[in-house]
């Protein structure tokens, strides 16, 4: 079976049916994406590793019970978000439903903390990159989950607002603020350099 | 969808979250994860082998040989202890004058055990079919022993007396059963000549019974028999019957047989 051309469905079946090549093609596409979701989220590479195992063991657990109803990447950021809902629950942090972009403006503050600091006048590319990763990290969670959804998992905003259990204008809205203020993130680096 | 993120995403900003987007998980938890992968699935594919039906030949020899074993051990196991019974007895003893009521047993007995070529197996096939143990006191060795004990005990006192005791012993012999008086003092000289050692003493005992009773001719007719069942029947002789086996002796020879 040639995996680069099947789709993520007929591999996570192929899987389901004992082919552990399948996986490993589908293993392949949405490892790093999967990865960067937790990682941004969650804020620490300790916690994002033990999140993104649970994630693929309930992707392995579950491949028997597999329907491809949706697409198989909106399944897998739906097991995600669930993952980092359950660990900010235990962190005791709020949720990602109450924690938004205009009802939060110390969250918004957070993103001009880079605007204070002193640009580097021999800030690389590489550079811009952390910055804007540190920016996306500092964003309000709702804003930041619907970004990282968008970014990173390739899903609509009509997969976004079913997976948030949301409407799609607030997915709009949610992901307007926060390119927003990344868009100004990157202008300070431009003017910076 | 990516109508909804070109429209919202600015290329520049795009590009530069994709070039600093390098992070990956670490190898051993790829690692980790691949392995449980193909863990979850070698149980099935073990499933689907031992569903076939080869999974059943193992098993299935294993009880063929017990069984095998078991079949081929049983008739080598010991049977049951029983007591003789008086009818075996008499069947062993008289293979040929069976009674009526044994012919079932017997038959039954020809049917499993071989032909029977000797006496002494017939007994033993009488006994396993019976289901009772072969007593060894009562084969015929042992009985033609218990015979010579009879006539050592009771030493012949006539010709027609020692007929019937000695017949038994000639007909387990082998040797048909006298069947007249004739006979008898062959006979009677065979039986004493088998417990020569046993008889001396009470034939000469009988001939001084005899002598002490002025029963003068049947004494000289038993120093006669004894005399033919022993070369040194003189020799054996004790001093008060030397005499009189010397008259004897001169009357015999002095009269034509």
């Amino acid at each position: 079976m040639a995996a680069a051309d099947e789709t993520d469905e007929s591999l996570m079946l192929a899987y389901a049916r004992g082919e552990a090549l399948a996986f490993e093609a589908l293993y392949a596409r949405h490892r790093s994406g999967v990865y960067r979701y937790l990682l941004r989220n969650c804020g620490d590479a300790a916690s994002a590793e033990e999140l993104f195992q649970d994630v693929w063991t309930s992707v392995i657990r579950a491949r028997t019970s597999y329907l491809p109803a949706a697409r198989f990447a909106s399944w897998l950021y739906t097991l995600a978000h669930h993952r980092i809902v359950d660990h900010w629950r235990a962190r005791g942090q709020a949720t990602l439903v109450t924690i938004d972009d205009d009802a939060e403006p110390a969250a918004a503050m957070a993103l001009q903390s880079p605007r204070d600091r002193e640009p580097d006048e021999e800030a690389s590319r590489r550079e811009a990159g952390m910055r804007l990763r540190t920016a996306v990290s500092a964003l309000p969670p709702a804003q930041r989950d619907a970004f990282l959804l968008q970014h990173e998992g390739g899903l609509s905003l009509a997969e976004i607002a079913q997976l948030t259990g949301v409407g799609t204008e607030t997915v709009k809205s949610r992901l307007r603020y926060a390119i927003a203020k990344l868009r100004g993130e990157l202008r300070v680096l431009r003017e910076g350099a | 969808m990516t109508t909804d993120r070109d429209d919202m995403m600015d290329p520049a900003l795009a590009q530069l979250l994709r070039e600093a987007a390098d992070e990956s998980p670490p190898a051993h938890v790829d690692a980790t994860i691949l392995a449980a992968a193909r863990r979850a699935v070698e149980p099935g594919q073990r499933v689907r082998s031992a569903a076939s039906p080869w999974r059943w030949l193992l098993p299935l020899g294993a009880a063929a040989t017990i069984a095998a074993i078991v079949i081929s051990l049983q008739p080598l196991a010991p049977a049951p202890v029983e007591p003789m019974s008086s009818a075996d007895n008499a069947s062993a003893r008289q293979p040929d004058q069976a009674s009526p009521a044994d012919g079932a047993a017997q038959a039954s007995a020809s049917a499993l055990a071989p032909p029977p070529a000797k006496p002494q197996q017939r007994v033993i096939a009488n006994s396993r079919s019976s289901g009772a143990p072969v007593a060894p006191e009562h084969d015929l060795s042992t009985q033609k022993r218990e015979a010579r004990k009879a006539a050592a005990a009771e030493p012949p006192a006539t010709a027609s007396a020692t007929a019937p005791a000695a017949a038994p012993a000639a007909t387990l012999a082998g040797a048909p059963a006298a069947p007249s008086a004739s006979a008898a003092p062959t006979l009677g000289r065979a039986a004493a000549r088998v417990d020569a050692g046993h008889d001396a003493t009470a034939w000469i005992q009988r001939i001084r019974t005899l002598l002490r009773e002025s029963r003068r001719d049947e004494a000289a007719e038993e120093l006669a028999r004894f005399r033919a069942a022993f070369a040194d029947a003189d020799a054996r002789l004790p001093d008060d019957l030397r005499a009189f086996a010397a008259q004897s002796h001169a009357k015999s020879a002095a009269s034509p047989r």
